[in-house]
């Protein structure tokens, strides 16, 4: 079994490193699957993967039916923390787990370079 | 006479605005209604009476019929429909993209129709947010971020902002791409808190 | 859709699993093939079908694990376009026992139903009885189980 590419390993600094980001992963959109990670201490990178997969595929299907094409970026606010989320065109989903209050926009950007990145 | 007793009386306000309206002075019964909005700030029928005067003379009948005074209540009568122009009322853009739902995906109030709006999309939008939001939830809840307060989405022709209200109600706001995700947050916050009101009112 | 035990203990935790993960159709079975509880299943010969297919496959994969002296596969999973489907074991006081769950890739996904899995297998090794030995299966009795049970998951 070969090891994830270097790429994502580069892909999941980028996001990382930003102030507020507890994790960050690569999950595959169709099966809700792990490709790489990098989370601090319990965060459960299956749930999250298969989670954010689950949110992804059903909001997808939402900004269809509203006309507004497919997702580029959402992100999920909740009381103490928030998951945010950039699919790739490769099909796989660049997550990033936070603190409540983190820069979304600073969050949002690397989530973007880091899909260039994987794409 | 009811002005020089209670010059900040809103039902005097709103009266003289309404007689302005029927006189055909536009000018003057947006001052006073705009008097009434200092002093009822939440009163969605003066928002609303405010922006259909802002909106140029031609929109004057509809602002009068907005302050004429309402008919006695008829007993045993089924519900009105809601208009989202009442829960919205003043709110920009508050006639299109927005939608008021429950959990169950049934609309509440407010209307969608897609980027061309030729096609009324409200229902099937409903349906997919219901799975949206439980989904929402129970992420949040499994990944222990606490309760989910909103999902924010930007896709390639728009950009949508789904809050979650209290009692498993649900607002979403729609918006091209022009507006940007920041602003349709404020948007989203202004929209909520009307809805909030309503959804007091009706309990 | 009804949800349906022979084993009664096996019913709360499987419920609870056809809700979170979204499944389809699943069994709960013994690795012989011998069904405890069933969900979404409409005919008897589906279960009986299913059942014996699952059993095989877990038994092919265990037997190709041991000509490569490694331990048993911990799950086994087919996608196809429009549905998975996803075969694990769970070892319980009750024996060693085959989760077969269908799902369908537009409701659920190979991560949800993993993830709840692992739930589904914590609460059967909760809920296994202690003091449980394995019956001995005979012959005789074979044909008058299998109806039995079929009844059951059936609710004749």
């Amino acid at each position: 079994m070969s090891a994830a590419p270097a790429g994502y390993g580069q892909a999941l600094d980028l996001v990382t490193r930003v102030r507020g980001v507890r994790g960050a992963m690569l999950v595959s959109a169709d099966d809700g699957i792990v490709v790489a990670e990098q989370l601090m201490e319990g965060i459960k990178g299956a749930a999250v993967a298969a989670l954010a997969g689950s949110v992804a595929s059903r909001l997808g299907r939402a900004l269809e039916a509203a006309g507004l094409g497919a997702g580029v970026f959402w992100h999920l606010q909740a009381e103490q923390g928030a998951l945010l989320v950039v699919g790739a065109p490769s099909g796989i989903l660049v997550v990033a787990v936070a603190e409540p209050d983190v820069n979304v926009g600073l969050v949002r950007l690397e989530l973007l370079r880091a899909a260039e990145v994987v794409a | 006479m009811a002005r020089r007793i209670a010059p900040d009386h809103v039902g005097a306000l709103k009266g003289l605005a309404f007689l302005y309206f029927k006189v055909g002075d536009v000018q003057q019964a947006a001052v006073h209604l705009e008097a009434a909005q200092r002093v009822a700030p939440d009163d969605p029928g003066i928002a609303q009476a405010l922006a259909l005067a802002r909106g140029g003379s031609g929109q004057a009948a509809a602002a009068e019929q907005a302050l004429a005074p309402s008919p006695p209540p008829v007993a045993a009568s089924a519900p009105e429909p809601l208009e989202e122009k009442q829960v919205f009322a003043g709110l920009e853009g508050a006639h299109e993209g927005l939608l008021l739902l429950d959990a169950s995906g049934r609309v509440l109030g407010g209307a969608l129709k897609d980027p061309g709006g030729a096609r009324d999309v409200t229902d099937a939008v409903a349906a997919y947010l219901a799975g949206v939001s439980q989904e929402a939830a129970r992420t949040a809840k499994l990944l222990t971020l606490g309760g989910w307060t909103a999902l924010a989405a930007e896709g390639k022709q728009g950009h949508v902002h789904l809050t979650a209200l209290a009692g498993d109600v649900l607002l979403l706001v729609v918006r091209d791409r022009s507006v940007p995700m920041g602003r349709l947050a404020v948007i989203a916050q202004r929209a909520a808190g009307a809805a909030r009101r309503w959804l007091e009112q009706q309990r | 859709m009804t949800t349906r035990a022979v084993e009664a203990w096996t019913l709360e935790p499987l419920v609870k699993f056809v809700k979170e993960a979204g499944a389809r159709l699943v069994l709960v079975m013994t690795s012989a093939g011998q069904v405890l509880a069933q969900h979404g299943f409409s005919r008897a010969v589906d279960v009986m079908s299913a059942a014996a297919l699952g059993a095989a496959i877990m038994a092919s994969t265990e037997q190709i694990a041991r000509e490569l002296r490694q331990t048993p596969f911990a799950a086994l999973n087919h996608q196809g376009q429009r549905h998975g489907i996803f075969l694990a074991g769970v070892a319980t006081s009750r024996g060693r026992l085959v989760t077969l769950a269908v799902y369908d890739l537009d409701v659920s996904s190979l991560g949800l139903v993993q993830l709840f899995f692992e739930q589904l297998a914590a609460d059967l090794q909760a809920a296994s009885p202690k003091d449980s030995v394995p019956k001995q299966v005979l012959a005789a009795d074979f044909e008058r189980d299998l109806t039995d049970s079929l009844n059951t998951l059936f609710g004749r």
